[in-house]
């Protein structure tokens, strides 16, 4: 669902990623691992057309995220640091207006309610954005990302600033999530989280992939050497 | 399903509508500019050459200042990325953002003229103003299409929003010497087809940025 | 470019004497013109907006090359020449369209003396938005610290601008009093062949000096990336 061939970012001159080929196929959750500035964050972004590669290839269900980013747009949903919704909006309203544009009105009465009660925000769907603490933007953002029936979900630190409660009802969701025809990308620092969630592991140090596994063969401590950088 | 471009710019509006914090702002800009206006220029006789002067060079400094804004605004937020990563193409983007930052301005532009004609005393029939109106409207919507353009760009550096202004200058020069020229005209009385010229040339310099600004505005946009 | 530098810098120091000997020696008086000897300045203002406008040209080709061939992949060395193309010839015209303005409105004043208003002249006007547009562009990329976002911004701009500097010049002589444009009108064959002849002498002189600008900027660029590999 995700394939990445000979994938090269630069910025000017320093590259984030090195020639990356790896794989993630539908039906997986797969963890990305990697030191800060190993380039995991480049890689959800590629992945989810806000950048394009220097060198090589990404495609996102079938479609060169270059060439066919409407189309690849349209299956796939990215949740950054930055939750990027509309302080002057209601919880709701930001909703609606984002998930308006992959779903029918008629579907978004339903779908919407549907996301706000997923991530405990009910009570919040009248009150503007703008005085949503970070955690529940957090929330807010993904349950924007659930709404819309996307083949391919990105998260970049989702467990990042939760608590154990929410960090478990995150994985309980995302596991809920989980299809045949569907694939997750995550990068999180909490090790231990990420392969109780996931069913892949996969290592970026300084911009080239490291590691790849099921994630059943790695423990976190063996994760966190592969980062550190000793072969 | 609506058009993405409505949804985007009925988006902004809203935004607007409820905090208001731009179009305050331009008022008040507007409002300063044309007061200290009336004051220095209150002797002249000439009166409608400094009523169409104050009218765009109001326009001048609120349109720049106004479209960098909205992209700034974007930018910070985080906003701008999530706009991004909607599955429209970009030109749905510039022509939501054109669409609302036209309204916005229009509605500006209304308020500084009828302000300006109280306070110079302007006989301002409903002829007049129906004239008034395509040049104003013309001129807005060119001056939107490279401005939302020209905002983007300005967004991404490090001058942000005075940046706006700097890079728009010479790109509104052309609306706003036709338009300053064309209400100089109709506030002296003359009928809309005497500045049948300066409305083509708006009409042209319409046509030239709303398609120039519309293909290069990916790249302006672009992370 | 650079192995033909000698040949260029020498046929444009050829043509530029040659413009100057022309220009004193050789051309007409101008008996009709209120100051004579001032008026020969006009073989070189002519030619200096002329190196403005041509200067701009390539700001706008080099940007339009960036901005096409941006998605292409191994292309990075040849965007990052075109980009400095598009500043080299940015800083050149700046020069030109000063010297060109400055050249104007002195010949103007003592030419038409108390009857010239510079704001109403359509060429003023346009020189004056070109000078602007070119500012706003270094202005910009002063502002942008990342290379190839640099370039791209620029070339946006690069390409807007120019379509807004001629539309600002047709505006601007359609809707203002057209009294000044007396560079074609009251002028004989042979000043008017001096006239292009300086033209061809300052596009000459363009390219030479945006081509030496260019180097040093591509050299300042490999000196940049020699720091940081090492």
């Amino acid at each position: 669902m995700i394939v990445l061939e000979g994938v090269t970012k630069r910025y000017g001159r320093a590259a984030a990623l090195r020639d990356v080929s790896l794989q993630v196929p539908a039906g997986s959750i797969t963890l990305l691992a990697g030191e800060n500035g190993a380039g995991k964050s480049t890689l959800l972004r590629l992945a989810s057309t806000l950048e394009a590669p220097s060198a090589g290839t990404v495609h996102v269900a079938g479609h060169d995220t270059r060439r066919e980013g409407v189309e690849a747009r349209a299956m796939l949903q990215y949740v950054g640091h930055n939750p990027g919704l509309y302080d002057g909006l209601t919880a709701e309203e930001n909703l609606r207006f984002f998930a308006g544009f992959h779903l029918e009105e008629s579907a978004l009465r339903e779908a919407v309610p549907a996301a706000l009660r997923a991530v405990g925000l009910s009570d919040r769907a009248d009150s503007p954005v703008g005085g949503f603490s970070r955690g529940m933007r957090q929330r807010l953002a993904l349950a924007r990302a659930l709404i819309p029936d996307a083949r391919v979900l990105l998260l970049d630190e989702p467990f990042t600033g939760l608590d154990a409660p929410s960090q478990a009802q995150l994985t309980g969701l995302l596991r809920e999530w989980r299809r045949p025809d569907r694939a997750l990308l995550l990068t999180t620092h909490d090790l231990e989280a990420g392969l109780a969630l996931a069913d892949r592991a996969i290592v970026l140090r300084k911009g080239r992939v490291a590691h790849e596994s099921p994630a059943a063969e790695v423990t976190a401590a063996r994760l966190r050497e592969l980062l550190g950088g000793a072969p | 399903m609506t058009p993405a471009w409505v949804r985007l710019a009925l988006k902004d509006l809203r935004l607007e509508w409820r905090s208001r914090e731009l179009m305050n702002t331009l008022l008040v800009l507007s409002l300063a500019l044309i007061t200290v206006g009336e004051l220095s220029f209150h002797d002249l006789d000439e009166s409608t050459i400094v009523a169409a002067g104050l009218l765009w060079l109001s326009f001048a400094f609120t349109s720049s200042l106004g479209l960098a804004r909205s992209f700034t605004a974007e930018h910070d937020r985080g906003t701008l990325e999530t706009l991004l990563l909607l599955p429209v193409p970009r030109g749905a983007l510039f022509f939501g953002k054109v669409a609302a930052t036209s309204l916005l301005l229009l509605l500006l532009q209304a308020m500084n003229l009828a302000l300006i004609v109280l306070l110079f005393g302007i006989p301002l029939s409903l002829a007049t103003a129906l004239a008034l109106a395509p040049v104003l409207l013309l001129a807005t919507l060119g001056v939107a299409s490279a401005g939302v353009l020209l905002g983007a760009v300005a967004a991404q550096t490090k001058g942000r929003e005075v940046m706006g202004p700097v890079l728009l200058f010479p790109v509104l020069l052309p609306a706003l010497i036709a338009g300053v020229h064309a209400t100089i005209e109709i506030l002296n009385g003359a009928p809309l087809h005497h500045v049948g010229t300066q409305l083509a040339l708006l009409f042209g310099y319409d046509l030239a940025f709303l398609a120039v600004a519309w293909l290069l505005f990916e790249y302006a946009v672009e992370p | 470019m650079s192995r033909y530098r000698p040949l260029l810098l020498g046929a444009t120091g050829l043509a530029l004497f040659v413009l100057i000997y022309l220009s004193l020696a050789v051309a007409p008086e101008a008996a009709f013109f209120e100051a004579p000897l001032t008026q020969r300045i006009f073989y070189y203002h002519v030619p200096a907006a002329t190196a403005a406008y041509v200067a701009f040209g390539i700001t706008f080709l080099g940007s339009l090359y960036v901005l096409w061939n941006e998605d292409k992949q191994g292309v990075e060395p040849r965007l990052a020449e075109a980009d400095r193309w598009a500043a080299a010839a940015a800083e050149v015209g700046t020069l030109f369209s000063v010297v060109a303005l400055v050249t104007g409105l002195l010949w103007a004043r003592v030419e038409f003396v108390f009857n010239y208003n510079a704001f109403q002249d359509p060429k003023v006007i346009s020189l004056v938005a070109l000078i602007v547009a070119y500012l706003g562009y270094f202005a910009l990329r002063r502002g942008v610290s990342e290379p190839t976002k640099r370039r791209r911004l620029s070339a946006v701009f690069g390409i807007a601008a120019v379509i807004g500097v001629p539309l600002t010049y047709f505006t601007s002589r359609v809707s203002v009093h057209p009294e000044f444009l007396r560079d074609g009108q009251d002028v004989s064959g042979g000043m008017l062949g001096i006239m292009f002849y300086g033209m061809f002498a300052f596009a000459l002189l363009t390219v030479t000096l945006v081509d030496l600008r260019r180097g040093q900027l591509a050299l300042a660029d490999r000196i940049d990336a020699l720091e940081e590999s090492s």
